[in-house]
């Protein structure tokens, strides 16, 4: 029943970012929050859906990335430094929203010892399912699965990805080749 | 590229292809952002002046060793907060030209029980001519039911003695059958459905719904346009009375039937004589069209009883204490006025419920 729309063609209302022309925030602010949700929410949104598994987390982490960049005004005024910005902030949500699950479960043990109670098996591809993996991938560690997010999800080189993350190239390499390493063996688990 | 890598490339690409990210997905986490964003601004200035205070508080106590300020000296300090909107006592028309709110009349005694009187009720629906209300109480063990003219006139009864009670439910487009909900209000199951000829004055259970559940047993039923099918609400079970309830839509044939699932995850059908339809996902109201369904409103909390008026141009809805009425062609919402739920008597006036369940 929904239509599916290309990011880099929606239709925004114009009259909607005049409404925003508040003397406090300012036209331009409004208006590249704008260009910038166009160009990249269907995208991190996505990064997001692969970081958490869950498209309602995902939404509340990217709009939390767009409420950061909004405050740091500055960054909006290079559009690359803007999408690194907003890709840096989903994947910083991810993890404290991963954090915070945990430790809203800690005053529920019984809920806390089931999740414990899986084990490698658990998260293992036990089904040759399309998309398991991916469910793999969020057990990894964190580097890891940033790192394999980044060279996977976000499709950039090495060297965009050490920029991304803060780390040498050597880092990304390592963590790459153990990821894939863990998700190599979890799979050989199952055969 | 390794096998490894392949595979992960592929589960990623299902994973992300799956992710169907709509116009109105962007336009709704736009309009979050922005609610987000000044919300954080009000909260900050609010800081920012209570901060204020207590500095120049501090600077008062220590210069001038004066222990109580002035009240009438507080000149750049916060204002009190302003009243919250005084809730009329009785339902009232609102004309949405003028703004006006007319308190509904008291009925004759013959549907008058007790405090339960057309004036007092909790929910309403008018016919599409607007030549007769119903009206319900809500939600207690003995409810009310009844229907009266508009000025309170010819009232009567409509429930049976005895805690059996009944809740539209509403109207056909064409004012010939009426759909309520019949329920024992000793306990929380659902009841049945029942459609009511308005000539006759005969009424047919439409429905031989499971009895055993229990839970949020409201129904909201209403008439599809062309008046052939009826849709309703119903939650899921589940082993959690306590739990939020898993609220699907139905449909089922107005001459009775199977119920068929007509909609996952959705609550509070509202339909008009046009072929649009309005339902609540969450805290959105959501309208389905020939074109596919969009979302209308992402409120803060709940929304409920979404009313479209009878022309289907607009949509009258509670969320928060509040009577909203949205205009579906520009999709500009505004309050107007107070209360628990609001009926359309035509296009332009709607009758505004300020009872409590």
């Amino acid at each position: 029943m929904t239509d599916s729309v290309s990011e880099a063609m929606l239709p925004m209302d114009e009259a909607r970012a005049t409404s925003r022309r508040d003397a406090a925030v300012g036209p331009t602010r409004a208006e590249l929050l704008d260009t910038l949700f166009r160009l990249h929410y269907a995208g991190l949104l996505r990064l997001a859906v692969v970081m958490l598994g869950s498209r309602e987390a995902a939404e509340d982490a990217v709009q939390e990335a767009f409420v950061a960049l909004h405050r740091n005004w500055r960054s909006l005024r290079d559009p690359v430094a803007a999408e690194a910005y907003l890709r840096s902030a989903v994947l910083n949500r991810s993890r404290s929203w991963v954090r915070r699950q945990v430790t809203q479960r800690t005053p529920r043990p019984l809920m806390l010892a089931r999740e414990h109670q899986e084990s490698a098996e658990d998260t293992t591809v036990g089904r040759d399912e399309v998309g398991s993996l991916v469910d793999v991938m969020r057990t990894l560690a964190r580097r890891q699965r940033e790192v394999l997010a980044c060279r996977y999800v976000l499709e950039l080189s090495v060297a965009e990805t050490a920029q991304l993350l803060e780390i040498s190239e050597g880092s990304v390499k390592a963590h790459t080749h153990r990821g894939l390493q863990v998700l190599q063996q979890r799979i050989e688990v199952t055969r | 590229m390794s096998s490894i890598e392949e595979r992960l490339a592929r589960d990623i690409a299902a994973v992300t292809g799956g992710v169907v990210v709509t116009e109105s997905d962007v336009w709704d986490a736009r309009e979050e952002v922005d609610e987000r964003i000044d919300s954080r601004r009000r909260r900050g200035r609010r800081n920012k002046v209570l901060t204020s205070v207590a500095v120049a508080a501090a600077v008062v106590a220590v210069v001038g060793g004066v222990a109580v300020l002035d009240r009438d000296d507080t000149g750049g300090g916060p204002q009190p907060a302003e009243p919250p909107p005084t809730k009329p006592s009785a339902a009232y028309f609102l004309d949405l030209r003028t703004g006006t709110e007319t308190p509904l009349p008291s009925t004759s005694s013959s549907d008058a029980v007790g405090q339960y009187a057309f004036d007092k009720a909790y929910y309403y629906a008018a016919a599409p001519d607007g030549s007769r209300v119903f009206w319900n109480t809500c939600c207690e063990t003995l409810d009310f039911a009844g229907e009266t003219n508009p000025d309170g006139s010819q009232g009567e009864r409509l429930d049976p003695a005895g805690p059996v009670n009944i809740y539209g439910g509403g109207w056909s487009s064409d004012g010939t059958k009426f759909v309520y909900q019949r329920r024992d209000g000793r306990g929380e199951k659902f009841g049945n459905l029942f459609v009511k000829d308005t000539a006759s004055g005969e009424s047919t259970r439409i429905t031989d719904l499971d009895q055993s559940v229990e839970g949020y047993w409201f129904l909201a039923p209403t008439f599809s346009a062309d008046g052939q099918t009826v849709i309703f609400q119903m939650a899921r079970p589940q082993s959690d009375p306590e739990a939020p309830a898993t609220v699907d839509l139905w449909s089922v044939p107005a001459s009775g039937g199977e119920p068929t699932l007509f909609l996952e995850n959705a609550s509070e059908p509202a339909t008009s004589q046009t072929q649009d339809y309005a339902f609540v996902a969450g805290t959105r109201l959501r309208l389905a069209t020939a074109n596919g369904v969009r979302t209308l409103v992402k409120a803060s909390t709940d929304i409920s009883f979404p009313k479209m008026s009878p022309d289907g141009s607009k949509i009258a809805y509670k969320v928060d204490g509040s009577i909203r009425v949205l205009e579906i062609s520009t999709g500009e919402s505004d309050v107007v006025g107070t209360g628990s739920m609001a009926a359309w008597l035509d296009d332009s006036t709607l009758i505004v419920s300020t009872g409590t369940p």
